[in-house]
């Protein structure tokens, strides 16, 4: 899948993780569903040749699952059911919705947001 | 292991939650420093690609942000004798594999990552008298 440089900067341009964590999400209508919660990466093999797959969103600027997003972890349910509460709302842009990063203001517009569907999504 | 495609990674990182702040491991075993940071470089299609895990204060400082990341990257860089010192950068494709941990497939001498901790091992700590005991 080829990206328009407009998105991202030239080849070679680097940038830090840390920079999209906590960056506002738009969309196109203009609303501001929330922050770049998580900065999903896959591919391989080797670190190297993983790319960013796509941004966990939700509507606080980070939040954290406690790890009640690994599969192993089930209890305590008390606990687990105060951080899906918590985390009811991430939702998914996939790296092909996303239009550009203003990454000076920290500002990355997106096409579109789906639901998060795999292990980091509250059970 | 459920999830890995290959030994050692997995098939996809959540990158706060499975690679900063965990340890980094050397091919010794020896700990070496935490991801402080990752750099992402646009590659020719587009893409954003993982290319280094960044290390230390002047990676830490300006991802904390407000007054203690600046107030960190300040102290980091007045203890630098660098003019414009960078963090501690190991490049991705020196990592082997991860688990709780990175593993690297260099020695932690090689990778030269500590800079102020070798800066303070050396002009602070090995001046202490019976500093030459502490190993």
């Amino acid at each position: 899948m080829r990206t328009d440089p407009a998105v991202t900067g030239g080849p070679g341009v680097r940038h830090r993780i840390s920079e999209l964590l906590g960056s506002r999400v738009r969309l196109p209508d203009g609303s501001c569903p929330g922050f770049v919660n998580e900065v999903r990466l896959a591919g391989g093999p080797g670190l190297q040749s993983y790319v960013v797959d796509g941004l966990v969103v939700g509507s606080r600027v980070q939040g954290s699952m406690l790890g009640y997003d690994r599969r192993e972890v089930l209890g305590p349910r008390v606990l687990r059911a105060v951080v899906r509460l918590v985390n009811r709302d991430l939702s998914y842009a996939p790296w092909a919705s996303v239009r550009r990063i203003d990454w000076d203001e920290r500002v990355v517009e997106v096409e579109r947001l789906g639901p998060l569907t795999d292990e980091r999504a509250p059970r | 292991m459920p999830g890995r495609d290959e030994p050692g990674f997995r098939r996809q990182y959540d990158a706060e939650l499975h690679l900063l702040d965990r340890q980094i491991v050397d091919r010794d075993g020896r700990p070496v420093a935490k991801v402080d940071d990752i750099e992402l470089a646009v590659r020719a299609d587009g893409r954003l690609a993982v290319a280094a895990l960044l290390c230390g204060p002047g990676a830490l400082g300006p991802r904390t942000g407000g007054r203690p990341g600046r107030w960190t990257t300040a102290i980091w860089r007045r203890l630098r004798t660098e003019e414009d010192p960078q963090p501690g950068r190991i490049d991705a494709a020196l990592v082997t594999g991860t688990d709780n941990a990175v593993h690297v497939s260099a020695s932690a001498d090689e990778l030269r990552v500590d800079g102020l901790e070798r800066w303070v091992r050396h002009y602070v700590v090995d001046r202490i008298p019976g500093a030459g005991h502490a190993d």
